[in-house]
């Protein structure tokens, strides 16, 4: 069988993208960039007003001097830099599938290896081409919106946020549009196959974001209640499942999106437990959905049971499924303080950094339940078919543990360090005065410590008294231009490792890719085969996740975590 | 001998099951089927890993 479609699609993707690469190389479509990416553009305009001026006063002192004109190099902005990524991209992919495709349009193909990967290619490349329209519109596009709306006071909070309006669920969305509406081209079924390959690789990298040390250095009562939560979620899913007699493949899944912290596990467990592309979407919706209703009625419930920032923090980072809608719903019941943003946010990383261990018992649990027909010892079959990536996950989560790619205790790249932090960061001695002449204000001992250890060394020395300084920023009346510092000194010892960093530009490429090609394998009719029968589970475990947590947390939470 | 059409199989059982239907043995299963997959998604992976250590270490 000859796999290879002869077809001009790939040629014209190709040109498309070169396209692009070259639009952006030659700044034809700047202004379009600039409405896309707003934030960026204005720091970018900021960086060439200050380097223009930079430059003029060189180039005088010089003139003045009888030197010549002195050659500055334009420091990168990141709106260059995106600009020179999408030009790159656009150039070396759209090059390369123009040539394959031009190889497969005059090429007679014969059955063999070459045909099986070259018939590969030009999915892959739609998938790509969409990836682009994705990540680099839609995506900034629906932020850009989200705020606007915001900002004009027509809606109190981020639609965009809210609903996870990025590229992970306008991926799958994008990738359901086109093959309900459209169908997949038989030039580009396989490629579309390959989905679940990236999709994978994503997850062992996934594993590079998290460490040990991390969940170490967070709360105690945090870590026991969230375990209790996020465990009996998930035992409570693959039980009701088993009695509803819902397939493995979805219990799996949903249990990951319900007990941990919605998409990005319910993204990670699904090559786990093999689920469908239908029961990722289904599970993804359910979440967002329980996810937004919450969001609404948790500060309702808080502020009518009078409930202490501390509390609700506890409360919503616990019985929330999804991160956005716990950050949402934090701001939302107290607007104008960090704390209960802050406690919500410690909880909520707590969550997921249950992940490793919920991927593994998922495994561990998929394959026992998948052979269960037939009785065999549970060892031997692990051992057969435990999933390999699984493996990969976690033996990259722990290489992350012990700093091989950043220093062991960071989140997602980001740590905390003093002594890296550079000479021009260093507090200015108007801000350490304004510090000095603020110490009368802490409310006691540590946070005159703490202030007292800032001015004294110009920087921030540990990571706990960062914290403390975050809340003494915000007493009242206290000087702007110490609060300033506070927030400049903190930024000073925040680092962001430059491998994670590039770890986490391939894991969105991947995901991107991988979950498109999800998408385009999602039928209204797989939708409607998922019946209604999670949509059951996943609010009964919700409501008791939620009611439990509400309950756990007026009992055990007071003023402190 | 399998078919290859991806739209047939998503309008028959909902959703294509366990990847392409290629013949036994042909080497796109690399990409595709289970183990074979998964040690194509490790060693990308790795890839990946080695080349940030290498670039960004």
């Amino acid at each position: 069988m000859i796999y290879t479609k002869k077809s001009p699609a790939l040629v014209i993707i190709g040109i498309v993208m070169m396209l692009w690469g070259w639009l952006n190389a030659s700044g034809t479509i700047d202004g379009l960039q600039s409405t896309l990416q707003k934030s960026a553009f204005s720091d970018h305009t900021k960086i060439n007003e200050k380097f223009q001026a930079e430059l003029r006063f060189a180039t005088e002192t010089a003139q003045s001097e009888g030197k010549p004109a002195p050659e500055m190099k334009k420091p990168e902005s990141k709106f260059d830099h995106a600009k020179a990524q999408q030009t790159k991209f656009g150039y070396y992919f759209g090059g390369a599938f123009a040539l394959i495709g031009l190889f497969i349009l005059s090429w007679k193909p014969k059955a063999g290896n070459l045909d099986y990967y070259i018939s590969t290619v030009p999915g892959m490349a739609l998938i790509l081409l969409i990836s682009f329209v994705v990540r680099w519109g839609l995506d900034p596009m629906f932020a850009n919106w989200g705020k606007a709306v915001k900002d004009a006071g027509i809606l109190t909070w981020d639609f965009a946020k809210i609903f996870n309006l990025n590229y992970v669920v306008m991926g799958i969305v994008a990738g359901i549009v086109i093959v309900n509406v459209f169908k997949i081209p038989a030039w580009a079924a396989n490629g579309v196959r390959t989905a679940r390959l990236f999709l994978k690789t994503g997850v062992i990298l996934l594993g590079t974001l998290y460490s040990a040390a991390e969940l170490a250095q967070l709360g105690l009562l945090s870590v026991v209640m969230i375990g209790i939560f996020v465990l009996g979620s998930v035992w409570l899913v693959l039980i009701m499942g088993r009695r509803m007699k819902c397939p493995n493949t979805m219990t799996g899944v949903l249990s990951a999106g319900l007990g941990v912290c919605g998409v990005s596990a319910t993204v990670a467990a699904s090559p786990v437990v093999q689920a469908k592309a239908g029961e990722i979407a289904y599970t993804i919706g359910t979440i967002l959905l329980w996810g937004v209703g919450c969001m609404f009625i948790f500060p309702t419930v808080g502020h009518v049971l009078g409930m202490g920032p501390v509390q609700f923090g506890a409360w919503a980072g616990t019985g929330i499924l999804n991160s956005a809608q716990v950050a949402g719903a934090a701001l939302a019941f107290d607007p104008h303080g960090i704390e209960t943003l802050k406690v919500a946010e410690i909880f909520n990383i707590t969550r997921v950094l249950f992940l490793p261990i919920i991927v593994l018992w998922l495994a561990a649990w998929f394959v026992k339940h998948e052979e269960s027909a037939v009785k065999v010892d549970l060892g031997h079959v692990l051992v057969a078919k435990f999933p390999l990536f699984v493996l990969g996950f976690i033996a990259m989560f722990a290489l992350s543990s012990t700093g091989a790619f950043a220093p062991p205790g960071h989140y997602q790249g980001k740590y905390f360090s003093s002594a890296e932090v550079k000479e021009d960061k260093l507090l200015k001695p108007k801000e350490v005065r304004a510090l000095e002449g603020e110490i009368a204000k802490a409310r006691n001992a540590t946070e005159t410590k703490a202030i007292q250890d800032l001015a004294a060394n110009r920087k921030m020395m540990t990571r706990e008294q960062g914290e403390t300084l975050k809340s003494v920023a915000k007493i009242e009346g206290f000087d702007a231009v110490a609060a300033g510092a506070i927030a400049n000194a903190q930024k000073a010892a925040t680092h962001d490792s430059k491998i994670i960093k590039n770890f986490r530009d391939w894991l969105a490429w991947l995901f991107s890719f991988g979950l498109i090609g999800l998408g385009m394998q999602i039928t209204v009719a797989s939708i409607k085969q998922a019946g209604g029968k999670p949509l059951i589970i996943g609010s009964v475990v919700g409501t008791l996740k939620a009611v439990g947590s509400l309950v756990v947390v007026l009992m055990f939470v007071k003023e402190f975590v | 001998m399998a078919t290859n059409d991806l739209n047939a199989e998503m309008s028959a059982g909902g959703e294509p099951k366990g990847g392409p239907k290629f013949d036994r043995g042909h080497p796109l299963s690399i990409f595709v089927r289970d183990r074979n997959e998964d040690l194509t998604a490790l060693l990308l992976a790795f890839l990946i890993a080695m080349s940030g250590l290498m670039f960004f270490g």
